[in-house]
């Protein structure tokens, strides 16, 4: 029995010694139409592996790697926020080890810098609304998913 | 910051005889990106005094509870090969397998298992070696000069089974069972389900503020010794510490056992309270 999803897969004794009822067919997403994944998922993945690659001094002096956490976090939060008509933002590694998803459009510039543990540092700027804000943020994220509902919208 | 004691409204519920079979007590933190295997074996050797039976397995992945945004789809599945050697997980069992601890460069995690009808320790208990365990285990790393142990997020998962009927004969329906299933259909055409998994997923708040979220699993198993049918009922509370400090960790912990312990009472029925005992 698997209780991945609830318990981020802790192995857990009791269960393992289980033997589930058959667990009957249900369609694997990945065969239908509304379960393929988004083209920007595959971008993403191939630039989050990029910076996963990432050496002690990769800046030629004493930037530390991407730490693990940061990348699973960053798609994660890329997962719950991008949206049909989201641009793929850039992901730019950071000296302390962490990496920031930047957006910099005509009118409008997002950052979040992602350096685990919290706060994640959200940076906004609207041109055209007149609106800039710069806010730390720990688990809600709302602020940040709002952000990137403005620039796909606009599209 | 010393720990605080969680206000509550009403006394937490009480069972004589619970049917949990198991309790896992876990933190991430940031990476230990030094901690070798050769690390653990001193670890096993120092710390485990050799007690344990040690074995390995496959890598947990980080898992981090935000809001305000959606939750991942659960087809997406990334695996990133990111260090060289690449990491896993050390499992300790004790010699009885009751007990394990888990270890990996981003968790620890302790579990117990009941086994040969020995009774429920209690959760002060079990916490009571959690924080020894995982204070000793801080040291260590501080002592070998692995870098430090920053929590970033803890849960509390405990496993009942309930016995739902036996094979080849009727069950309970799960709405005598189970309170948030409710036996009600459109009509009776499908007539009872043959098999039934479930899941929920519930806000957990520290005053105002959302900092975890209780999961809730149920599925329908079979135990391999006596073939006994049952409902195998899953919560897990999980969430971001106030801070990285053990303190709030396991407050963290405290608070996510007690609403694994009210929702267990929430979700299941008096009548299967009175069957477990309910005292309180």
């Amino acid at each position: 029995m698997n209780t991945a999803c609830q318990s981020g897969s802790i192995e857990i004794l009791s269960n393992r010694r289980l033997r589930p009822q058959h667990r009957l067919s249900v369609t694997d997403p990945s065969a239908t139409l509304s379960g393929q994944s988004a083209e920007w998922l595959s971008t993403i993945r191939r630039r989050l592996q990029a910076l996963s690659q990432l050496e002690e001094g990769w800046d030629g002096q004493k930037a530390k790697p991407v730490s693990h956490s940061n990348i699973d976090i960053a798609l994660q939060v890329l997962l719950g926020v991008m949206q049909t008509g989201t641009p793929v933002p850039t992901l730019v590694p950071t000296v302390r080890g962490g990496l920031q998803i930047e957006w910099h459009l005509q009118d409008v510039d997002i950052e979040l810098e992602i350096e685990s543990p919290a706060p994640y540092v959200l940076s906004f700027e609207d041109r055209v609304a007149h609106r800039e804000f710069e806010r730390e943020l720990t688990s809600d994220l709302h602020l940040f998913a709002e952000a990137v509902t403005r620039i796909s919208a606009r599209r | 910051m010393k720990e605080i004691t969680l206000e509550v409204n009403a006394p937490l519920p009480e069972f004589k005889e619970p049917p949990v079979v198991e309790v896992a007590l876990s933190v991430q933190f940031e990476p230990l990106s030094r901690l070798s295997t050769h690390d653990l074996a001193l670890y096993w050797s120092d710390v485990l005094e050799r007690k344990f039976v040690w074995k390995e397995g496959p890598v947990l992945s980080p898992t981090f509870e935000f809001f305000g945004i959606n939750p991942p789809p659960t087809s997406v599945e990334i695996v990133f090969q990111l260090e060289v050697p690449p990491p896993h997980r050390t499992l300790f069992f004790s010699a009885d397998d009751t007990d394990l601890v888990q270890i990996q460069r981003d968790r620890f995690v302790r579990n117990w298992r009941k086994a040969n009808q020995k009774p429920y320790p209690r959760y002060a208990s079990i916490r009571t070696k959690f924080r020894e365990q995982f204070e000793a285990f801080c040291r260590f790393v501080a002592e070998h000069e692995l870098g430090a142990c920053v929590p970033n997020q803890c849960e509390v998962t405990y496993v009942n089974h309930i016995p739902w009927g036996l094979d080849g004969q009727p069950r309970e329906a799960l709405s005598e069972v189970l309170t948030a299933w409710s036996a009600r259909a459109a009509n009776t055409f499908l007539g009872p389900p043959e098999q039934v998994e479930a899941a929920a997923h519930y806000v957990i708040k520290m005053a105002d503020d959302r900092v975890g979220r209780l999961h809730v699993a149920a599925q329908h198993a079979r135990r391999p010794d006596d073939l006994q049918s049952l409902m195998a009922l899953t919560l897990t509370a999980r969430g971001r510490p106030a801070s990285d400090r053990i303190d709030d960790v396991m407050n963290f912990l405290d608070l996510g056992h007690e609403y694994v312990v009210r929702g267990f009472a929430s979700l299941t029925t008096p009548a299967m309270h009175e069957r477990w005992g309910r005292t309180a």
